[in-house]
């Protein structure tokens, strides 16, 4: 019973409309992969926001715009620190960066990947945003998990 | 109000805006399937953006029927099953069978990764679920309905009841969008002083057009215009709403709002939510007129030397 009255409440149907409420966020958040091989050698940091954008911006209906609507989301979450989606958002974003840093370094050569998501602010006037980044989150050495990568 | 009660009773009110609502909802999944087949198994797959256990662990429902299995063949057939039923209800086939695995299969995709979704993928959910309790197939269907079986009274006002019920279900559903979106916004300092949409227009991930973002910076005045438009607008439908006079074209402005959204935000699937959940709203002697209109502009077409004139003149020879 408590849980069909839930239904409503539930993260899928919940009631609440906040589009762009209380005020639409003052700042871009952008994801950064780094891998470390089996040689223990370091990879460059892949910019995973920026390969998203750039990809919707040569094809305006990419169906890729899913996923970065889902990166979008989950480091929304980390930054504004809402604790009841944080494991979800975390396993979104390192998934979502992995896919990204498959692209450019074999799964086969790493042996684990760290991310860090960065914070830059808008200002209004657009031009009075200094430009400087903050760090927001950076995770520890994981193991690389598995993926699907077909696009 | 005896009137109203026997209206409620008595007939089945707005069938044409319930066809139209299962066809619009219908069509947007349909479009979601073929738009995101390549990329479906990292969208919703085991191994994609969102871990299987991880879901595991925030699925509660027996209807999540992506719950079942964690093989990537499973993910597939529920996927293109999803989309055959999507097809079968936008032409109007068994529709009180396919809308519940409608709703089912609709709810099921976008909880198997609630991050990726929008507030618009939410209210094609909760519309969906709506649109089972409405008869939604007795009009623009493919497939022409059987003879109507004799039903008994009692079970007759009951259907009758369910469905009107499930129409004002989904104004109400509407109006209570607008009405929080509004709310919330209220509380806002940035859309207090009329700076929201500068943000908005200036963030990386809801750029389309470069030349928003700078033109509006040019133009601060119409910065707070849209601003102020957008809340005093969200604000004023949940009760103009409820005006037959007014309907229309609140309607009206709310489809170019979202038409605006969709091209300058790229927010196609929400804004085409809206769009299909604000028809459905329009009154029936303004889809009456909408008929007349389309009907009159195609015998026009008709009569167009060289267009269907030829072919009758060939069928008839």
């Amino acid at each position: 019973m408590q849980r069909a009255l839930s239904f409503y409440s539930g993260p899928q149907v919940s009631q609440s409309w906040s589009l762009f409420a209380p005020d639409p966020p003052d700042y871009d958040l952008r994801v950064l992969i780094q891998g470390r091989t089996r040689t223990q050698r370091l990879t460059s940091w892949y910019n995973v926001t920026d390969y998203f954008l750039q990809t919707a911006a040569g094809n305006r209906l990419t169906p890729t715009r899913a996923l970065s609507e889902a990166l979008f989301h989950s480091t929304t979450v980390i930054k504004e620190r809402t604790l009841s989606q944080w494991d979800v958002a975390m396993d979104e974003t390192v998934r979502t960066s992995t896919m990204v840093i498959e692209r450019y370094v074999p799964k086969s050569q790493l042996s684990a990947i760290r991310i860090a998501i960065y914070s830059s602010p808008i200002g209004y006037p657009a031009a009075t945003a200094p430009s400087a980044l903050t760090l927001v989150k950076q995770t520890g050495w994981r193991p690389v998990p598995v993926v699907t990568l077909t696009w | 109000m005896v009137r109203l009660v026997e209206r409620f009773a008595f007939q089945r009110l707005g069938l044409y805006q319930a066809a139209l609502l299962r066809i619009g909802l219908s069509s947007i999944m349909l479009t979601q399937y073929f738009w995101h087949a390549g990329v479906r198994q990292m969208l919703w797959g085991p191994y994609g953006q969102l871990d299987y256990s991880e879901y595991l662990r925030h699925s509660y429902y027996f209807f999540d029927i992506y719950r079942y299995s964690a093989a990537p063949q499973y993910v597939d057939i529920i996927y293109w099953g999803s989309a055959i039923i999507a097809a079968m209800l936008l032409l109007g086939v068994f529709p009180r069978v396919t809308s519940v695995a409608f709703a089912i299969t609709t709810y099921s995709l976008f909880a198997r990764n609630t991050l990726s979704t929008d507030a618009g993928q939410t209210l094609l959910v909760l519309l969906s679920f709506l649109l089972c309790f409405l008869d939604s197939g007795r009009v623009l269907t493919v497939f022409t309905t059987r003879a109507v079986r004799r039903v008994p009274a009692p079970l007759r006002f009951l259907r009758n009841i369910v469905h009107n019920a499930a129409l004002f279900g989904v104004a109400w559903q509407v109006c209570m969008v607008y009405a929080w979106a509004a709310f919330y916004k209220l509380g806002g300092s940035t859309w207090r002083d009329g700076t929201a949409l500068h943000y908005v227009a200036n963030s990386t991930h809801f750029e389309v057009f470069r030349e928003v973002p700078r033109f509006l910076g040019l133009h601060p005045g119409l910065t707070a215009l849209f601003t102020y438009g957008t809340v005093v607008f969200q604000s004023a439908f949940p009760f103009l709403m409820w005006n037959e006079r007014l309907k229309t074209w609140l309607i009206a402005m709310a489809i170019c709002l979202h038409m605006g959204i969709a091209v300058t935000m790229g927010l196609i699937s929400f804004s085409a939510t809206m769009i299909v959940a604000d028809v459905s709203l329009l009154s029936d002697r303004v889809f009456r007129q909408l008929v007349d209109f389309f009907a009159s502009a195609f015998r026009r077409i008709e009569n167009i030397p060289g267009i269907f004139q030829g072919e009758s003149t060939r069928n008839a020879s």
